[in-house]
């Protein structure tokens, strides 16, 4: 694929904000992502966002923030998915020619929501919600079959993350040469939760769209996301084998970035690094029960 | 960037509540349909978008066990939900999907299940500090905005009936339509209840249990497998401010529609757009809108749409029939609603609109329609 450029990145921060709504949480992180691009809202030519309806209690939940993307007489598509899924069709459709600047925004507001009612209901109504599985839940089933340490709970967290992507250019910018997305079986009784084939076929995708041919020899540093403790090490294990150790990760953590945030909040730490270094990483994203959805996007220097 | 074209469709028969399937097997049926009139099978597609208003059906994510109904297991699956524009912008994200050059062959899926759920319900859940307390849903809102059509174009409750009774006459040809009520009159439409001045029941669209397929070929592929694509020419979006009070005379004005429709049609290089367009599947919730959008459309100037229903201009027989399908008035599951305006649309260029074809139809156009005022255009040919 043709590289596309990620021109600028801003993001709040992640906690708890009950005394601003969404459209302002999501207006800094814009703000700051045109700011770092050098732009302003009229050189945006489209926008994809990524929320989820019953986290922020509104049917199309991107309605809330159609004015602060800059959506008004413009266009914008939503993911109902992870954010780092929006910043691959923000690419797509860049690619497809129908934009050149495409800005991408994240949020969620889980400090209003209940986590545990909110993901009960993202089981299938007949055999998997009726058991009262939520997240935490499955997680905890999860990092037993991997015979890891019990679960840290997850914090609640709020906030928004945005970029700004554009056609391909002589920008020295970061570039995103590779994408990667893909759907686990639902049902947990049909999984191997000990992997994950999903992320191991968004990689294949991501990678071979990025020439990359060994990734344990041409990734530099990966951005997981790992809002779990367990996930980090289960993540890392089925992109890179059991030598995961060997692959230098951030520091920074997913963890206590809001769901459908954290996969955006990925690309932007992988963004920020690059600038000062050059090399090649992979940004990580999940969402759905025991990470059935993965997407990987990988970003060059 | 590639060139892309719709190489089959599928859906299921819409009703009212669908209580022999779920919503993963009303998802498969309508897969499985667009796979045959595709003559692929589902190894044969690289990548899925999906589209859905979830809290309808009161579910998050539903498309993580609903996905595997449309073939998605361990596929690139995407969910777009923009409200009643879903379908239309889940048709347009496909679109540029396979242009992208990423993948040669994109399955789009939309549905609903309305039986399942509360919609009323799911209309009222706008913003919690302003909209809330006065969300009226379609019907309220629709009444206010009718009003001030009405009052600004002078169009008649009887023009808005006509407009009902060739929605439901043109259902009655299709075998997916919801409603069938073959012997719809003008006057049965104006005698029906009264839901909110001047908005009759048989003005409104149903809720509909219902899900609708559309499969994109890349350029290399599409001429293969099908004699007689539809080919993409233009798909644009519009989005317009999230509170109605800041929506200037909405119908009157529809800005986001006339806009999108003015660069689609200049992409297309249509300059009559009532004479070159052979048929189109526009979304209409309710008979007035219809009105509104021909002259947002360009099919009229300003204040001459009812002139047009009465002249017959959009029925079957006439210069640009609209909506051969029913349209939204006779099938609406929301999520599939603009999917359904995209297949019906390619069907008709595909030649494979069965009793309702509109004669050697070669340039159709699909419109969605959402949220308080959001559009999408989209423009299909045979070339």
């Amino acid at each position: 694929m043709q590289p596309i450029n990620i021109l600028g990145v801003g993001r709040t921060d992640y906690n708890p904000k009950p005394d601003i709504s969404i459209p302002e949480m999501v207006h800094h992180a814009v703000q700051a992502a045109l700011a770092d691009a050098g732009l302003t809202m009229k050189d945006v030519n489209a926008r994809v966002t990524a929320s989820a309806d019953l986290w922020d209690g509104l049917t199309a939940s991107n309605v809330a923030i159609t004015e602060v993307v800059g959506a008004v007489m413009q266009p914008e598509a939503r993911v109902a998915g992870d954010g780092l899924l929006a910043a691959c069709h923000g690419a797509m459709s860049i690619l497809a020619g129908a934009y050149n600047v495409v800005l991408v925004v994240a949020h969620c507001k889980a400090s209003m929501g209940d986590p545990h009612g909110i993901t009960n209901w993202s089981y299938d109504p007949i055999f998997q919600q009726p058991l009262g599985l939520d997240d935490v839940a499955t997680s905890a089933l999860q990092a037993s079959t991997l015979s890891l340490a019990p679960l840290r709970p997850c914090p609640i967290a709020d906030g928004a993350a945005a970029i700004i992507l554009s056609r391909p250019s002589s920008v020295p910018a970061p570039h995103l040469i590779g994408m990667g997305w893909a759907l686990d079986e639902h049902y947990l009784g049909d999984r191997d939760l000990t992997d994950s084939p999903a992320l191991r076929e968004a990689a294949r995708r991501a990678y071979t769209l990025a020439d990359i041919d060994d990734p344990k020899r041409d990734i530099t540093f990966v951005e997981l996301s790992d809002q779990f403790d367990y996930q980090r090490k289960l993540w890392a294990s089925v992109l890179f084998g059991k030598t995961s150790e060997v692959f230098e990760t951030s520091e920074v953590s997913a963890r206590g970035v809001p769901p459908f945030v954290a996969g955006l909040d990925r690309l932007i730490e992988v963004v920020l690094r690059l600038r000062k270094e050059t090399g090649t990483a992979l940004a990580h994203g999940c969402w759905g029960p025991c990470g059935q959805g993965q997407v990987v996007v990988v970003v060059r220097r | 960037m590639k060139r892309v074209a719709v190489i089959g469709t599928g859906q299921t028969k819409h009703t009212k509540a669908r209580d022999d399937v779920t919503q993963s097997e009303l998802v498969r049926e309508a897969t499985t349909r667009a796979l045959a009139d595709a003559g692929i099978t589902i190894h044969d597609v690289d990548a899925v978008v999906l589209s859905n208003m979830e809290l309808f059906e009161g579910r998050a994510l539903p498309e993580m066990w609903v996905g595997e109904g449309a073939g998605g297991y361990r596929k690139p699956v995407m969910k777009i939900a923009t409200g009643g524009t879903s379908g239309t912008s889940a048709c347009i994200a496909g679109y540029h999907q396979c242009a992208s050059g990423l993948f040669d062959i994109v399955l789009v899926v939309g549905w609903e299940k309305h039986s399942e759920g509360a919609t009323q319900t799911g209309m009222a859940l706008t913003d919690p500090l302003w909209d809330r307390n006065v969300a009226s849903g379609a019907v309220g809102n629709f009444a206010l905005s009718i009003s001030q059509y009405v009052a600004e174009r002078g169009v008649t409750p009887q023009q808005a009936a006509k407009v009902a009774v060739k929605a439901r006459r043109n259902a009655a040809r299709n075998p997916y339509a919801h409603l069938q009520m073959d012997g719809i009159t003008v006057e049965k439409v104006l005698e029906s209840r009264m839901l909110a001045d001047p908005i009759h029941l048989l003005d409104m669209c149903p809720q509909s249990d219902g899900a609708c397929a559309v499969i994109y070929a890349a350029e290399d592929r599409a001429p293969k497998l099908c004699p007689r694509p539809a080919w993409v020419r233009a798909a644009v979006t519009r989005h317009d401010q999230p509170y109605i009070g800041d929506l200037d005379r909405r119908l009157v004005t529809m800005r986001t529609l006339r806009d999108a429709a003015r660069e689609a049609y200049q992409q297309v290089g249509i300059t009559e757009p009532l004479k070159e367009i052979d048929v189109a599947e526009i979304y209409e919730p309710v008979s007035y809108a219809e009105l509104a959008w021909y002259e947002a459309l360009g099919f009229c100037a300003e204040g001459e749409a009812g002139r047009l229903i009465d002249d017959g201009i959009t029925e079957m027989n006439g210069e640009l029939p609209v909506n051969p399908s029913g349209g939204v008035l006779s099938t609406n599951p929301v999520g599939a609603s603009g999917v359904i305006r995209v297949a019906e649309a390619a069907m008709q260029v595909m030649g494979r609109a069965g009793d309702h074809q509109v004669p050697d139809a070669r340039l159709a156009l699909a419109t969605g329609y959402g949220v308080y005022a959001w559009s999408d255009v989209i423009i299909l040919s045979t070339g």
